[in-house]
């Protein structure tokens, strides 16, 4: 049976700096989402203005380049927000997320997100605080990447020649 | 600062449009105006930060020191632009340096004078702050492409990537040696 989802909340740790009210609130734009071990969240290329709060359970985010090389770019537990840039922006999934576990996932959508935003300023600054939280760990761990391949390059060299030796056996495992 | 330039900031800087007048009067209450010469580093990486810029006139471009010594351009700015938007919300150290390329003019936002406005839920506060996760997100996007780019043409990659490594090592030779 599916748990109410102001409960859901309150069990988040990442989520007790919300009042009763505010849970309350936020609960009537989310829509849990039960995920099975394996099953994904979504993939990677799909478009959907919408993101989710990871309530149980654990994901692991992939990235599937062209060359058919799919690496692992992290993992995300409870608490965690995964799809922000899609609800942002409106455009395409980055990563494919997969559940590595059973897992449950609260997802809320832009137009619910906006409406909500609009109404609660005191409310709205708090999950404002979480989303440019999230949002700026991923600049900077893309930052770090990118700069972590053009500072070692004999490294660099190695794992491109591995992807090129992968993307001739059309190799597709993770 | 007087009303009509006021009204030329909110038309012509998109991250500050959804401010009202009277929201965007308060922002330049906390703001400093800085007028740099060509060359000269609003922030450099490393650096402890401690707030955001927003160009209003001339250019920028944004630099990552890479570890052999030089420089790689991310990304050019214009008037309009923002530098720096992750040292309003958190002290890290910079992840890059932006410098003036040509005379350029900067507003200057204090991190501590806009978590002020913060703390009092000033409605314009949290219309930039949501302006910023705009940006942020499409920061996050164009990095992303990056690295995409880099792996999805691992030939292109690999014979940028070997004439890079013998700039700094000198010899062909993979297995004898780490770069200098």
């Amino acid at each position: 049976m599916m748990k109410d989802v102001r409960q859901i909340l309150a069990s988040l740790e990442a989520f007790r700096d919300l009042d009763e009210r505010e849970r309350d609130l936020l609960s009537t734009v989310l829509s849990a989402r039960s995920v099975l071990q394996g099953e994904d969240l979504y993939k990677q290329g799909e478009r959907a203005p919408s993101f989710f709060v990871v309530a149980e359970g654990q994901f692991v985010k992939l990235k599937e380049f062209r060359a058919h090389l799919v690496e692992t770019m992290g993992k995300v537990g409870p608490g965690d927000l995964v799809g922000l840039l899609s609800m942002f922006d409106r455009s395409e999934r980055l990563h494919t997320v997969k559940a590595v576990e059973d897992a449950l996932a609260l997802e809320c959508t832009r137009d619910s997100f906006d409406r909500l935003f609009e109404s609660q300023s005191r409310f709205s600054y708090k999950i404002l605080d979480k989303f440019t939280e999230t949002l700026s760990r991923s600049v900077r761990d893309a930052n770090t990447l990118i700069t972590d391949l053009f500072s070692d390059p004999k490294r660099t060299l190695l794992m491109l020649q591995q992807a090129r030796v992968t993307a001739r056996h059309h190799l597709t495992e993770f | 600062m007087e009303y009509e330039e006021i009204i030329q900031i909110k038309r012509s800087v998109p991250f500050l449009s959804d401010l009202t007048v009277e929201e965007l009067q308060d922002l330049m209450r906390i703001a400093r105006i800085r007028i740099w010469r060509d060359g000269q580093a609003f922030f450099r990486e490393g650096e402890a930060a401690d707030g955001m810029y927003i160009v209003l006139k001339g250019d920028a471009k944004v630099e990552k020191r890479l570890q052999q010594g030089d420089q790689l351009v991310l990304s050019k700015l214009k008037a309009g632009d923002v530098a720096g938007e992750m040292g309003l919300i958190e002290h890290e150290p910079r992840s890059a340096t932006v410098r003036a390329t040509g005379a350029c003019t900067t507003m200057f936002l204090e991190s501590s004078a806009f978590d002020d406005l913060r703390r009092r839920h000033h409605p314009g506060a949290m219309k930039i702050l949501k302006r910023l996760c705009g940006i942020l997100a499409a920061r996050a996007r164009r990095l992303e492409q990056i690295l995409s780019d880099f792996f999805e043409r691992p030939e292109r990659s690999l014979d940028f990537m070997e004439k890079r490594y013998l700039r700094f090592v000198g010899h062909p030779g993979m297995d004898e040696g780490g770069p200098a």
